[in-house]
């Protein structure tokens, strides 16, 4: 019997949801793309945070295998194989590799709220809508939106992810405001981003100005052009300058000026399904630059002209940023 | 040449002018190879060197043999995914595009990723490998293995867990 190896991560997930986890990826297996059973996984997955946990752990260990190249997996089966199997399985390896890709990663690549919202994005894709009045709003990565514009209102409800807000051109009588759990940002004719973390919206002014109301505590405060505010816990942050360039995602970008390294990694990361790794050694370097968020390879590439790293790729699934020795 | 304590590299060469003919003789009625056979006998008194452990030198024969051994086992395991792996890019067209480096680098990959399943029984590493590697449905390969899907579910759960206990540290439950 083997022990674990030196380098295991603990794990707290009781063993019985573990179970459950193993159950569900088997029957997701079983079932194909059948919508029923994927709807029912989400449920599951959703229900508690152990679920999750235990999900990303099965398939954290189950990594090394999925993360296997084609012919490399195939190198693998034929060792213990070694009489020649006439019926080839390629068809149905690519395409449970794929399901299990995308079910696997779903908490993370699909919000789960997409599935109801009126608008939303998986990860790594973004979109533009033109409201009714002219508006338009840029969806970035895994965002979920909903649009209410009725007599009295215009508002814009934000479940997840980030937008980039341009009111439209004309007037008009109703406030336009984007709600998030933290409160409430009301545009005076302006172009802004709202930005919804884990207990946070952040917003930042690039045009004009936006009123804040936090949902919890702090008086209505104006956000104006080149600040920007963080709302906490639905309690209003101090106004701050910058925030500035944190609408270039709409043209694809992030704009970094001498930012932590782990920091660029992190805004990276929204974009891209694998594991983006900066090694302790070297997350504290500083970096400034503008870099492509949809193309992973070659920010990698800029990254490593810049600083002294180098990149280590394991399988599409994982990348490590490590220093050059 | 360094001299490390412990690692006795008189002893190593002692050991390498008496036995290392004898050693040759041996792999080569193993393998059947003589070129195989001067590889492996010189890497088992390379090895010695390298770890430095202390050298047995009542039984010098069963303890080189057995290092010999594992070697060949190795050496075996390497031949084999060389070989299926060698074939799979040669089946794709791709045999030019990988580079002998890059060859290397999917060899050691593909054998430790294989050790990954050292301990598990060879039908729940089947049943593994078939479903979860090669994308076989649970009847499929159940069929294969005649037992049922629902053995195969079993199996796969074993080799899952299997995977978690030595990827993952657990309190005990």
């Amino acid at each position: 019997m083997l022990m674990s190896s030196p380098h295991a991560m603990r794990s707290d997930v009781p063993a019985g949801i573990l179970r459950q986890a193993i159950e569900w990826q088997l029957n997701l297996q079983a079932a194909g793309e059948q919508p029923s059973s994927q709807a029912g996984f989400r449920r599951w997955l959703a229900a508690d945070a152990q679920h999750a946990r235990a999900w990303e752990e099965i398939c954290a260990a189950q990594q090394p295998f999925s993360a296997l190249a084609p012919p490399l997996r195939k190198s693998l089966i034929a060792r213990h194989r070694p009489q020649k199997r006439g019926a080839k399985a390629a068809g149905i390896l690519a395409c449970t590799l794929l399901a299990m890709a995308v079910i696997g990663l779903v908490g993370r690549v699909i919000p789960l709220r997409g599935l109801v919202a009126d608008y939303s994005t998986r990860l790594g894709e973004g979109a533009t809508i033109t409201l009714p009045d002219r508006s338009v709003v840029h969806l970035n990565t895994r965002t979920v939106l909903d649009v209410v514009y009725d007599k009295d209102q215009r508002l814009l409800l934000l479940r997840e992810g980030e937008i980039a807000l341009q009111t439209g051109p004309g007037h008009d009588p109703r406030p336009l405001r984007v709600r998030t759990a933290d409160g409430d940002f009301q545009a005076l004719g302006t172009r802004f981003t709202v930005r919804v973390g884990d207990d946070s919206t952040k917003v930042s002014v690039q045009q004009s100005a936006v009123a804040v109301e936090p949902a919890e505590h702090g008086a209505r405060q104006v956000v104006n052009a080149g600040q920007q505010m963080l709302v906490r816990h639905g309690r209003s942050g101090p106004v701050q300058a910058g925030g500035m360039q944190d609408d270039a995602w709409v043209d694809g970008v992030v704009v970094v000026d001498d930012r932590p390294l782990s920091e660029l990694a992190q805004e990276l990361q929204r974009y891209y399904v694998g594991h983006l790794r900066v090694d302790p050694a070297i997350a504290a370097r500083r970096i400034t630059g503008t870099f492509r968020v949809n193309d992973l390879p070659a920010t990698l590439a800029a990254i490593t002209q810049t600083l002294p790293v180098r990149v280590n790729r394991i399988g599409a699934w994982w990348v490590n940023i490590v220093p050059v020795e | 040449m360094p001299t490390t304590a412990g690692a006795t590299p008189t002893a190593i060469a002692t050991l390498y002018l008496q036995y290392h003919q004898w050693l040759c003789g041996w792999v080569y009625r193993k393998l059947g190879n003589r070129a195989a056979a001067q590889d492996i006998s010189q890497d088992v008194f390379l090895q010695l060197l390298d770890c430095g452990a202390p050298v047995s030198v009542q039984e010098p024969r069963p303890f080189l043999s057995t290092i010999a051994k594992r070697l060949i086992i190795d050496r075996h395991r390497r031949a084999v995914f060389e070989q299926a792996y060698l074939e799979e890019l040669a089946a794709q067209g791709q045999l030019e595009t990988a580079g002998p480096e890059e060859r290397l680098l999917a060899v050691d990959l593909l054998m430790r990723v294989d050790a990954l399943l050292d301990g598990v029984s060879p039908k729940a590493r089947m049943a593994f490998l078939h479903c979860q590697v090669d994308g076989l449905t649970q009847e499929a390969c159940g069929a294969q293995l005649g037992v049922s899907a629902a053995r195969v579910r079993q199996y796969l759960a074993t080799v899952i867990l299997h995977l978690h206990s030595l990827r993952f540290e657990r309190a005990c439950s």
